[in-house]
């Protein structure tokens, strides 16, 4: 900062000085202009008043229902999240018994499979061959 | 009074408040499931939360509704916060989306004038001469109701950015630089909507008859 403060500088920063939001050497410039201007002096007076009377501004109550409503519906919530997680590891169980039902059949079936390819490949060895060899009397 | 009170005496709560209790770590247990913590955080934020969204909104049952929302919110996205920033800075952070939201959608946007807002018999008091004229004594029960009552008419009546960012200066006592955090703006900004917002508040009041 350069230099004294002017009125209109001072005007403009007189909200922000007071609510304490200016810099240390800026407060201290506003302070300095406002302890020998009487108009930036009387601005900043009625600034402060405003701001006593906005402390009896009461905002808003909430309705003696809002914080049971609130809690309600977390509560469903947290129910709702329980459902999903016991269906998910109820579907997780379930996809595992699946699995291993079908790695079952699957094994049975192209075991029962390959023993039926074994069996079509072996039918001479099993048949009885006749005998051509000469016989020596 | 009570909810004024309880948005004032948080922040000051909050620096005195044990590590153990406070917002962040009640998070972390919240994001552990623990609904207890959650309800504590309600209820230290539901008068604030309710207000703030009332600033956005001028109307007190959607303002209620938008809350819900928000805490809803941070109930399901209790795991992805990271204290990185006030737990308070990312709770309103949330609830003004959803108002901003809530505004563009235009179903709530009130249009209002002064003389809609004082009816047929304004009060024509000078609140603020009796409040200077009484030094630091407080205000009578029956005054703080009226000054209440004419505040809360004057502020309804100020441009959406400036009423918010009155509300947020005023009543929940937040830093320029939070304020600018939450809306996205910078602090020059907030500089700036403050000041424009006391001229306007003033000149609301005038209109009301609360100052000359």
């Amino acid at each position: 900062m350069t230099g004294p403060l002017t009125c209109e500088n001072v005007h403009d920063m007189l909200s922000a000085y007071n609510d304490g939001e200016l810099s240390d050497e800026e407060m201290r410039a506003v302070g300095e202009h406002l302890s020998s201007c009487v108009a930036c002096g009387a601005e900043s007076t009625r600034i402060a008043n405003l701001k006593r009377l906005m402390k009896y501004w009461e905002g808003i109550e909430p309705s003696p229902s809002f914080r049971e409503k609130v809690v309600e519906r977390t509560k469903r919530e947290i129910e709702g999240r329980r459902i999903i997680r016991v269906s998910k590891a109820v579907l997780a169980v379930i996809a595992v018994i699946l699995l291993a039902a079908g790695a079952f059949f699957l094994g049975r079936h192209l075991k029962q499979r390959a023993e039926a390819e074994s069996a079509k490949d072996r039918p001479a060895a099993t048949s009885p061959q006749p005998d051509r060899r000469p016989r020596s009397e | 009074m009570a909810a004024k009170e309880e948005g004032r005496r948080r922040r000051r709560q909050e620096a005195a408040r044990p590590a153990a209790d406070s917002d962040e770590a009640l998070m972390a247990r919240v994001a552990a499931d623990s609904h207890s913590a959650f309800e504590t955080l309600v209820r230290r934020y539901e008068a604030p939360l309710v207000t703030f969204c009332y600033a956005f909104i001028r109307d007190r049952d959607a303002a209620e509704d938008l809350a819900q929302e928000t805490f809803l919110r941070v109930f399901r996205n209790a795991s992805r916060y990271r204290p990185v920033a006030r737990f308070s800075t990312w709770l309103y952070r949330i609830a003004a989306n959803l108002c901003i939201n809530e505004v563009k959608k235009g179903r709530l946007r009130k249009t209002l004038s002064l003389d809609e807002a004082v009816g047929p018999d304004p009060d024509g008091t000078k609140i603020i001469e009796r409040l200077a004229a009484s030094g630091d004594a407080p205000l009578t029960e029956a005054e703080r109701r009226e000054a209440s009552a004419l505040l809360d008419r004057a502020i309804r009546h100020l441009p959406d950015d400036q009423r918010t960012t009155l509300v947020m200066v005023e009543y929940h006592g937040m830093p320029y630089q939070e304020i600018a955090e939450i809306m996205g703006v910078t602090v020059s900004a907030i500089k700036m909507r403050i000041k424009r917002a006391r001229e306007n508040l003033r000149e609301a009041l005038k209109i009301l008859g609360a100052e000359r």
